[in-house]
């Protein structure tokens, strides 16, 4: 797990292996094959996409080979109701949960199986979704989930928001979604008030103290070194 | 420079200087007499920097794209003075004061400048009929 996106779990208050299950059950079969929005969906979707495209596999799916007939139907129904004029895009992706259901089982599994270990000890659920989506752009889900982790840090985003070169990155839109609330309903109970009050008012700070340092790379490292400095206090105090 | 500055004082405020007996002249004045980014960044563990603060919080609300290009290279060479004196570190009394002085020098010339970019800018952009040949 990449440390970055470590630091910006422990700054947030999130588990990760609770972060990669929602991503995972954000990935949905219906939007990548539409262009409706749907918050959090998108994004991870989208994360998967930018990943295969960096990444194409020009093969035919083996996972599809023997039901080639019956995956082109499930695309075909999915993208009729995707066209859809006068219904939310949550009712068009709820449509599309048996015809995705009924493609995930005709698929000959080649990367996935229902469960992924994370280690030892955490298990993530792949929803038919998210195996689809491996299943057919031929990528294991560690694959996609180190992709996405990859794609956090939060002192690239926040030297890329002072220096004004926002890039886009659907998997940091999406782990803000999470921060926001997305794909939690428990309170969360803070453990290390002291170093995260001394964490927020130093990151109060330290934004404008960085106003001169214009040089992406030079701001980003700076806050990597803000970042890890709080993370080692904040892991200490939980 | 002088300025004249006429203002409903908030009512948090007024209170707050009826309490404890403050002129709010006065408040202004230790506020606008602390704003200076030769002092802030070269004074990194010092008091008196919430002023500049305050006025960095307002750069950042306020945040002008258009002549940020123009100012990028003084903001460096603020940055490039920061490091040379102090090498990450808070300075001493000495290296505290040279870079002050540095940074003093680059507001100097990063205001000239400016001020002469600012006139090109309203002189190319005169209708030609106003223009002086």
């Amino acid at each position: 797990m990449p440390l970055d996106f470590k630091i910006a779990c422990v700054i947030y208050h999130l588990k990760p292996e609770k972060v990669l299950q929602t991503f995972i059950n954000h990935v949905s079969f219906f939007m990548s094959l539409s262009t409706d929005y749907l918050r959090g969906f998108r994004e991870a979707t989208n994360t998967l996409a930018e990943f295969s495209f960096e990444n194409i596999n020009y093969s035919a799916s083996p996972a599809t080979a023997e039901n080639r007939d019956f995956t082109i139907k499930c695309v075909r129904n999915v993208i009729e109701i995707s066209k859809r004029n006068g219904i939310s895009a949550e009712k068009k992706r709820k449509k599309c949960i048996p015809i995705v259901r009924q493609l995930n089982l005709s698929l000959n599994h080649q990367i996935t199986k229902p469960k992924f270990y994370l280690d030892e000890n955490t298990v993530l659920e792949l929803c038919d979704d998210f195996r689809i989506r491996c299943e057919m752009l031929q990528h294991t889900p560690k694959e996609f989930l180190e992709y996405f982790m990859s794609k956090i840090s939060l002192a690239d985003r926040d030297a890329r928001i002072a220096l004004n070169k926002i890039n886009e990155n659907p998997a940091l839109a999406f782990f803000e979604l999470v921060t926001l609330g997305l794909g939690r309903n428990e309170d969360t109970t803070i453990v290390n008030g002291e170093a995260q009050q001394d964490f927020i008012d130093e990151y109060q700070t330290i934004k404008y103290e960085l106003f001169i340092v214009r040089d992406l790379e030079e701001h980003r490292a700076l806050m990597e070194q803000f970042y890890l400095k709080h993370y080692q206090e904040l892991i200490k105090a939980i | 420079m002088e300025f004249e500055y006429k203002s409903e004082l908030p009512e948090d405020f007024q209170q707050l200087c009826d309490i404890f007996q403050v002129q709010p002249t006065a408040v202004v004045k230790s506020i606008l007499d602390k704003i200076s980014f030769p002092f802030f960044y070269s004074h990194i563990n010092e008091t008196g920097r919430w002023p500049t603060f305050l006025f960095l919080e307002l750069l950042d609300e306020n945040f002008d794209e258009k002549e940020m290009e123009f100012n990028e290279p003084y903001l460096e060479r603020i940055n490039d003075a920061v490091k040379a004196n102090l090498r990450g570190g808070i300075g001493t009394p000495e290296t505290k004061s040279k870079t002050e002085k540095a940074i003093r020098n680059v507001m100097r010339e990063w205001h000239k400048n400016l001020a002469k970019a600012r006139a090109k800018y309203l002189l190319d952009n005169l209708p030609n009929e106003d223009r002086l040949e």
